[in-house]
């Protein structure tokens, strides 16, 4: 396990590089992101350890990052003035481009990973913007009407992308529909429905709704989401039955998850971060055959998920976590308010 | 998607529905409902845009001629030695210094907050200067020069509203003097076009002569009698210097301490301070401040559980349902079940020397008004953080793992709860003032021109730490999954 401390600086995210699998950028807001300024670490993996190969200063806090699927050198930053800037780490101090629309806190971009000349960003204005690099002003603008904590393109279309925000739902929107009255919205489902009534338990009752912190495509079932927030619980949906409810439910976390990301690896397994300070691998058990048994012992698990491992490492929130793409499957990257970047491998944290 | 599928399938017409509507910017009305205090804390205040042209005016030299008055002021043996009492003229200074705070560009408080609170100062002064000329020149109507002399001279304290009116009830002193000093009144842009004629040296004379007649006069006359007597004959003479600065800053507020204080010394003349009170909530003046008025119910509260004549009695709660009748009618509801905001009241009479137990008398440095709303609006900001804190530690309290126990952000929430810190600007600081920081923060400040040169950015020198807090409150709220 490596380790790199953002000393001073709280880590809010962190990300692999697309292009270098030595690469990982954190964004790092000073004061647990309640005032004060950002860092975007960009760091390098090398035999020496975790080493620091640039920084830049903002003066507002950073919130999220997402490297550039076009150029190797580029890299978003969320910032808590509203502003997104795109700094290119072959240079120095400077973002070389920054666009100011939101009204509010920006709190996720995320490049689209299949046109790749657009990114994404939301905020807690209650709205998802699209952009493209090259151009001073947003494409469009798709309002959620609440706070937007996280959106993203799908891995597997052009014109998908879905956000989580703090109402509850997940909308999906697809930008090939005309712009009409329903801006774009072609689906939102509301995470807290509970999940269908199984034979021989009793029918699942009503959820209150709870804000939805984090979600993450599926990168090898097309139609599969997950989604979490502050009720503890990941739940997976299929966008073919908007209507059935979640296809897993995960209990497990102790307090409320801040960020999932699914397996580039395996189509099963994500990873996520919470404020009780461990990061966990789970499996949605959509790729095992479980026994009834199992199932039936623990009435909130759904879909015959599990949990595969946890690491407890980290001694504050964790907030960020990422895959490695390259290189044995397994590795992957955490940040937590401790100020401390762990990269470490999954495989050796999992049960038997 | 389902109006994508139905109706006439013309491939071309969708084509161009799709590319030619983008509703980027209209959809920015659906953000713009925000309240303001959700904007950035570094974002350019909601009023910049109506600031700017003055602030133009202003940097393009539409000011009047330099006042000359100033400087002619030869040391007044009352200005040099003031009395006690006189070291604060807090309704000038405020005026004054908002007259600078006006010209500041993005300013951060909301410019309604400042009028709210520089409402009675104004009223004060205006009555005292009213006051004053009567005494001092009952003839030649002081209306016309005591509007002018408040307004431009505002800042210059009593002493010159005095002279001037002096100066221009002396017949040889002319028109020219006249014109200048209204012109100056009326506006920077005015004073330009117009262009008079200025005599100095007519002026310099002119401003001897009175001045020596003043002096000769010398008969200082209190002016802290003519605040009380001006907004109440009947009532006695106030001497004590700290209840006459509460009575020219919050009168309401002093009307209700002496009232309660006599009732408490079971005097009869408290009850004589009813009927000024009941003139109040008649004219209104009154209502000025919520919390005022809701200091005055409490006095009026105790005048009906004291011993006192059963008149007075009924006097007192007809006079706590009209005030209380008012109330509802001019706050909404939530502002009146909002916790009480005695604290600027205690801060204004904190300044003007009062306390319960009354410690020893100094006189007490007035500061700019501007600088105590700063400061009361760090309060509130603090309590807002301290409640966030504190909820947020009730929600993981049941957790006694380590490494809850020993997390330097639970140690910081606390520390916020207890306000032995409290976030000052972009910074945490230590309550105690040093500006010390709980975390080992490597702040790199940087400035906003070495910034790049986005508009967000104009308004780092407004930068309020109020919207700070609010801005970040919903980061904290995700802290209720613990509950």
């Amino acid at each position: 396990m490596l380790e790199f401390r953002t000393q001073g600086y709280n880590g809010y995210s962190v990300k692999y590089s697309p292009f270098f699998d030595s690469r990982v950028a954190v964004a790092a807001s000073a004061n647990f992101g309640l005032v004060g300024n950002g860092r975007l670490y960009i760091l390098g993996l090398t035999a020496n350890g975790v080493v620091a190969e640039k920084w830049f200063d903002t003066q507002d806090s950073l919130f999220d990052t997402t490297w550039s699927e076009s150029h190797e050198n580029q890299i978003l930053a969320a910032s808590g003035d509203g502003s997104i800037k795109l700094f290119d780490i072959s240079l120095d101090n400077f973002p070389i481009q920054s666009w100011q629309e939101h009204a509010r806190e920006v709190f996720s971009v995320h490049w689209n990973l299949v046109a790749k000349d657009t990114f994404l960003s939301s905020s807690w204005d209650g709205t998802v913007k699209i952009w493209n690099p090259t151009h001073p002003t947003s494409l469009t603008t798709l309002p959620t009407h609440s706070c937007t904590y996280s959106a993203q393109f799908s891995p597997h279309s052009p014109s998908i992308l879905s956000a989580v925000s703090s109402d509850s739902h997940l909308r999906i929107f697809d930008l090939r529909t005309p712009a009409s009255a329903s801006n774009h919205l072609t689906l939102s489902i509301p995470i807290h429905t509970p999940p269908k009534a199984r034979p021989g338990l009793a029918p699942p009752v009503g959820i209150p709704p709870s804000e939805a912190l984090t979600h993450d495509w599926n990168k090898y079932r097309d139609s599969v989401l997950a989604t979490a927030g502050v009720d503890r619980a990941i739940r997976t949906f299929d966008i073919r039955a908007p209507g059935a409810g979640p296809v897993a439910v995960l209990p497990g976390h102790e307090y409320a998850v801040r960020r999932i990301a699914w397996s580039p690896h395996l189509s099963d397994i994500l990873l996520s971060a919470s404020y009780d300070m461990t990061c966990r691998v789970w499996t949605d058990g959509s790729a095992m055959g479980q026994s009834k048994d199992d199932i039936l012992a623990d009435p909130m698990v759904f879909g015959g998920g599990r949990e595969m491992g946890r690491m407890g490492r980290h001694t504050e929130f964790v907030t960020g976590v990422d895959w490695c793409l390259f290189g044995a499957e397994g590795w992957c990257a955490s940040c937590g308010w401790d100020e401390r970047v762990l990269v470490w491998d999954v495989k050796a944290i999992m049960g038997p | 998607m389902a109006d994508a599928l139905c109706g006439p399938s013309n491939a071309l017409q969708n084509f161009q529905k799709h590319t030619t509507i983008d509703r980027t910017l209209q959809q920015d009305r659906l953000i713009s409902r925000q309240s303001p205090s959700q904007g950035f804390r570094s974002g350019p205040g909601h009023n910049v845009g109506i600031l700017d042209p003055e602030f133009e005016a202003f940097q393009a030299g539409h000011l009047g001629p330099p006042q000359p008055d100033f400087h002619h002021l030869p040391p007044h043996p009352s200005q040099a030695a003031p009395p006690p009492q006189f070291a604060t003229p807090p309704p000038q200074v405020a005026g004054w210094a908002s007259d600078f705070q006006r010209l500041h560009v993005s300013s951060p408080l909301p410019p309604t907050l400042q009028q709210n609170q520089q409402y009675r100062p104004q009223a004060s002064a205006s009555a005292w200067h009213q006051d004053f000329l009567t005494q001092q020149a009952p003839t030649a109507g002081p209306q016309t020069y005591q509007r002018p002399t408040r307004n431009t001279f505002g800042g210059n304290g009593y002493s010159m509203g005095g002279y001037a009116a002096q100066n221009f009830n002396q017949p040889q002193f002319g028109v020219p003097m006249h014109s200048q000093d209204m012109s100056v009144a009326q506006g920077k842009q005015r004073a330009q076009e117009n262009a008079p004629q200025f005599d100095e040296a007519a002026f310099e004379r002119a401003f001897e002569q009175a001045q020596a007649e003043i002096l000769a006069e010398q008969e200082p006359i209190s002016l802290h009698q003519s605040v009380t007597e001006s907004k109440s004959i009947s009532l006695p003479r106030e001497t004590d210097p700290i209840l006459l600065r509460i009575a020219e800053k919050r009168y309401p507020v002093y009307l209700s301490i002496k009232l309660q204080s006599l009732l408490r010394l079971k005097s009869e003349d408290a009850l004589i301070y009813l009927p000024e009170l009941e003139n109040l909530e008649e004219n209104g003046s009154l209502f000025n401040d919520l919390s005022e008025a809701r200091w005055c119910l409490g006095a009026l509260k105790n005048v009906l559980d004291a011993d006192v004549v059963e008149d007075a009695k009924s006097r007192s709660s007809s006079l706590i349902e009209k005030i209380n009748a008012r109330l509802m009618s001019m706050y909404p509801l939530n502002a009146l079940n909002s916790p009480l905001t005695d604290r600027n009241i205690w801060d204004d009479l904190k300044d003007a020397g009062y306390t319960v137990e009354r410690p020893i008398q100094e006189p007490v440095q007035e500061e700019p008004q501007q600088e105590k709303k700063e400061q009361n609006q760090h309060h509130n900001d603090d309590d807002a953080m301290a409640e966030t804190a504190a909820r947020l530690l009730d929600s993981v309290a049941d957790n006694t793992s380590d490494k809850f126990r020993q997390s330097t952000f639970l140690e910081l929430m606390r520390r916020l709860r207890d306000r032995e810190v409290r976030v000052e600007g972009d910074k945490v600081v230590e309550t105690n003032g040093s500006a010390a920081n709980p975390l080992p923060e490597a702040a790199a400040r940087i400035p906003p021109h070495e910034q790049d040169a986005d508009l967000g950015r104009s308004g780092v020198l407004g930068r309020d730490p109020g919207d700070a807090m609010h801005g970040r409150e919903p980061d904290l709220g995700e802290s209720r999954a613990f509950q």
